[in-house]
């Protein structure tokens, strides 16, 4: 009997011959996390370079 | 022993005591947490548009602040001696200059020179412009962001409308099934049968769209990253699938039993077999797809791989096999 992969954050049932350890949904969720993040920090460093740069 | 039974016993009341205080305190702090994580959207947003217009505001009060200079005057006697070459600045041996004037053959003190104090801000325009700039380009972003909003709304009102439509058939029959006029009765059921397969029809088509969109999504990790769409626009994606799909199949058992009460049981067949052939095309051409339905669906609960193949089985059971019919009242017969 083929062993029940399960996603490890929602714990929902994986088809067999799938690759990843996280459901689709739960991986579009952390790429969000991820895309918020590389779009938001440069605009903090780039704020705060511009107040603490004299010319 | 009875001591240490005692002893132990306390000890577990007090144990069960501190537990009780620290799952108030987790409870107190995670309402905060909950009202965080439900507003961190609008206060993502609003941070963002802080920081598009933050460089140029700080640029503009710092280019507000006025330096001083020293302006030199010199009187029109000094002027013309210096013009001649009798006069020059008196000079340090680093080679800057000193505010006195000194004689040119004699190299001696010939007089002072008055400074005045001056404020100017030289960048201020230009910062002024960079601010006004940054402004206009943020109330663009704005209205792009609202259009995008109305469009989304009017796609969502679309929606609507043929959802109320699939639903009206529904009601429509139920009100349609208590007319005791015969007649009335078959024009009533008429016109459910001709409703409910238009707004059929315009579901399936949003349906299909909407499966499209699924299709295309990436797989890959990065490419997720990449890509324009969000997981919430996704998820609202699957939910309308759904609810088509729920849709889908209400108003095709209501015409199906629209007909059978007309007694017109191979029309009823006809549509059920329409109905079939849409399911497969939709859902079942591509290999693995239902299983990526189910991976993208926000539920967890397997839906699509457990309920779609019983539908389909039902659905192809009743429009293709003749002998196997809902039995009810034969309509018209007297």
């Amino acid at each position: 009997m083929a062993r029940v992969r399960r996603c490890k954050k929602c714990s929902r049932i994986l088809p067999e011959g799938y690759k990843h350890k996280r459901c689709t949904n739960c991986r579009k969720a952390s790429s969000d996390t991820v895309k918020a993040v590389i779009l938001f920090i440069p605009m903090v460093c780039a704020t705060v370079i511009k107040f603490v740069i004299k010319k | 022993m009875k001591k240490d039974v005692i002893l132990r016993a306390n000890k577990v009341e007090k144990n069960n005591k501190d537990y009780i205080i620290i799952e108030e305190i987790y409870s107190e702090t995670s309402s905060i947490v909950k009202s965080l994580i439900n507003n961190a959207d609008v206060i993502k947003a609003n941070i963002t548009k802080l920081l598009y217009k933050t460089p140029s505001f700080i640029k503009l009060v710092k280019s507000s602040i006025p330096k001083k200079e020293y302006k030199v005057l010199f009187s029109s006697i000094q002027k013309a001696r210096m013009n001649n070459g009798g006069i020059q600045l008196m000079q340090k041996k680093d080679g800057s200059f000193i505010a006195n004037l000194i004689n040119s053959k004699t190299k001696k003190i010939f007089s002072s020179i008055s400074l005045k104090e001056v404020n100017k801000t030289p960048e201020l325009s230009k910062a002024l412009s960079n601010y006004m700039t940054q402004m206009q380009m943020a109330q663009i972003a704005n209205r792009i962001q609202q259009i995008q909003l109305d469009i989304e709304e009017v796609r969502q009102g679309q929606f609507d409308d043929r959802f109320a439509l699939a639903y009206s058939c529904e009601q429509k029959y139920i009100q349609a099934s208590v007319i005791k006029n015969t007649q009335l009765k078959q024009i009533a059921l008429l016109k459910i049968v001709s409703d409910a397969e238009d707004s059929r029809n315009l579901l399936m088509k949003t349906q299909t769209r909407n499966l499209e969109y699924i299709r295309k999504q990436p797989e890959s990790f990065w490419k997720q990253v990449l890509s324009l769409d969000s997981s919430k626009k996704v998820n609202k994606r699957m939910d309308e699938i759904r609810e088509s799909f729920n849709a889908i199949n209400m108003t095709s058992i209501v015409e199906a039993v629209a007909y059978k009460e007309m007694g017109e049981f191979d029309a009823a067949q006809e549509s059920l077999s329409y109905y079939a052939n849409h399911l497969k095309s939709s859902y079942f051409m591509k290999k693995g797809f239902i299983e990526q339905l189910d991976l993208i669906d926000p539920s967890p609960e397997n839906y699509w791989s457990g309920k779609l193949p019983e539908i389909m089985d039902s659905v192809q059971l009743i429009s293709h096999n003749s002998k196997v019919r809902i039995e009810g009242v034969t309509y018209g017969k007297s």
